[in-house]
């Protein structure tokens, strides 16, 4: 399952405000339209069973092409192929064989344990009866969430509920995972289990992952590659080692490379 | 139809949670509807040409309104879902091998009855044992009730149907507080919560019958009572059954535009 991205664009409509009544009542009847360019001319390739760490700063068009890889919204131009499909056009069958994750969402059933969640995304998904209860049983134990299962999502911690919103994009065994930001928010210890769990499904699974992130420890521990990008285009392709090189100085530290990449890069 | 199912599942296990809440809407529903009774009694004892259907009729339309209450109630929405289009957290839906219109139907049909099974049957247990003038009485025969049932089945489907039809909107507006205000203040008085429909004057009726807001309660209260009768029965489903396609059909091309450009909202 290969990614293909070739001169992507996409662009949202913005309403122009204008200062002063009378501008405004006008403004009204014949709004100006404006368009902000969530991404232009992006181009990458993701081979099957890579970690990629998709970086950049906030409003550089991240979470734009993670929606639009996972079929959520259309682009306006360009070439985007997921194992030779592309997602918005036959999203159901596309959908089928990924798998989302966002840290700032929630894909659980709040007043309900979780395990209800889990099996309404195992009718969803009409998931075979084998595969699911071999999928829930290595997923429950590789992720520590045996005990958790049957309490209401409310009751969890945010380390615990991520892990169960992470087992519950993998019921289905999608062949790719977007994480975005999966480790926001969560203590210590909580990252390491996650960032355990992604290592070994990408090793046993093969799973390409796609992870978007803030926290470098996350991209030291995981990622073979870095793809960098802002203002909607790719600033810099290529692994850690090639990142230090690029960014001149190799002691720095990830974080400083980052911040120095960060402001570089336009004002937003 | 799994999905289905397991949503209508979850969303009573989700009730059966909150029972307490629950029973106690029992009570406020039976102490108005026998307020309404006595109401309308007075108005019976003033003149009894004047009414347009037999009393009991009329009774049995009070504590079918008032047992589904929540059923067929247009106030009754999914919040979740207006949250999730303004928030984003549709993302997820979409990413779901599902149909939008379905998922968001199944989570509003699942509201309701997750909502209504524990107090109707309640509530209409305890109508058939009240006292006159409060009893509600069986059906005729037992070919009228399964037109009931069928009737009020189509009643739900349609409800739910029109709530989706906004909850699809929606993709479009954004913000939902206008649309369902109006959808509200208009609903409520077409669809006989205001005061029942056969009471309207009759120059409105065939307009109002027509309109897909008397389908969904008026016409299955009507033929328990056998105010709707004979012939008349077929018409009526008939009436139903092409609102529930037409709304179906209309929210089925909005949504497939709505999902077509959609901006998702939120990082």
């Amino acid at each position: 399952m290969s990614i293909e991205v070739r001169n992507l664009s996409k662009r949202f409509v913005k309403y122009e405000n204008n200062k002063g009544f009378i501008k405004n009542v006008y403004s009204y009847f014949s709004p100006k339209r404006n368009y902000k360019y969530a991404l232009r001319d992006l181009s990458f390739k993701i081979n099957d069973g890579e970690i990629v760490g998709y970086l950049g700063k906030n409003g550089a068009g991240k979470s734009t092409t993670i929606k639009i890889l996972s079929g959520i919204m259309k682009a306006d131009d360009g070439i985007c192929l997921v194992d030779d499909r592309t997602p918005w056009i036959n999203r159901k069958e596309h959908v089928q064989t990924i798998g989302v994750v966002f840290g700032q969402k929630s894909n659980l059933w709040w007043d309900l344990p979780v395990i209800d969640s889990f099996n309404l995304l195992n009718a969803i998904y009409k998931i075979p009866k084998s595969s699911y209860e071999k999928n829930l049983s290595y997923l429950a134990k590789e992720l520590d969430i045996i005990k958790l299962l049957d309490q209401p999502v409310r009751t969890l911690s945010l380390g615990q509920r991520m892990r169960c919103e992470i087992a519950a994009s993998l019921l289905h065994s999608p062949k790719i995972l977007f994480l975005d930001e999966p480790t926001i928010g969560l203590d210590a210890l909580s990252k390491k289990k996650v960032r355990a769990f992604i290592k070994k499904l990408n090793k046993t699974q093969n799973t390409t992952i796609i992870l978007t992130t803030h926290d470098t420890q996350d991209l030291e521990a995981l990622v073979d590659r870095i793809l960098f990008i802002d203002e909607g285009k790719i600033l810099f392709d290529g692994t850690i080692p090639e990142l230090k090189l690029f960014s001149g100085d190799q002691n720095q530290s990830l974080d400083d490379i980052l911040i120095g990449l960060y402001q570089m890069s336009g004002d937003d | 139809m799994k999905t289905l199912l397991c949503i209508i599942r979850l969303k009573i296990k989700n009730t059966y949670q909150f029972r307490i809440a629950s029973l106690s809407g029992v009570i406020t529903q039976l102490l108005w509807g026998m307020l309404q009774i006595i109401l309308f009694k007075a108005f019976y004892e003033a003149n009894p040409n004047a009414f347009p259907i037999e009393f009991n009729a009329l009774v049995a339309y009070v504590w079918f309104q008032q047992a589904f209450f929540s059923m067929l109630g247009l106030w009754n929405w999914n919040y979740e879902i207006f949250q999730k289009i303004k928030n984003g957290n549709i993302a997820y839906d979409l990413t779901k091998p599902i149909n939008l219109q379905f998922y968001w139907f199944s989570m509003d049909i699942g509201d309701r009855i997750g909502r209504t099974i524990l107090k109707t049957p309640i509530i209409i247990v305890i109508a058939l044992i009240l006292p006159e003038p409060f009893r509600l009485y069986l059906p005729e025969n037992s070919a009228t009730f399964l037109a009931y049932i069928i009737s009020i089945t189509l009643g739900t489907i349609l409800c739910s149907l029109l709530s989706t039809f906004i909850y699809v909107l929606t993709l479009f507006t954004i913000e939902s507080d206008g649309l369902k205000l109006l959808y509200q203040s208009i609903g409520d008085f077409l669809i006989g919560n205001v005061i029942p429909l056969p009471f309207f004057p009759d120059i409105l009726q065939p307009i109002i019958i027509a309109l897909p807001f008397a389908s969904i309660a008026n016409t299955p209260f009507l033929i328990y009572s056998g105010t709707i009768d004979g012939d008349k029965i077929a018409i009526f489903i008939g009436i139903q059954c092409f609102w529930i396609i037409a709304i179906f059909i209309i929210s089925k091309i909005l949504e497939k535009l709505g999902t077509k450009n959609i901006s998702i909202q939120g990082g």
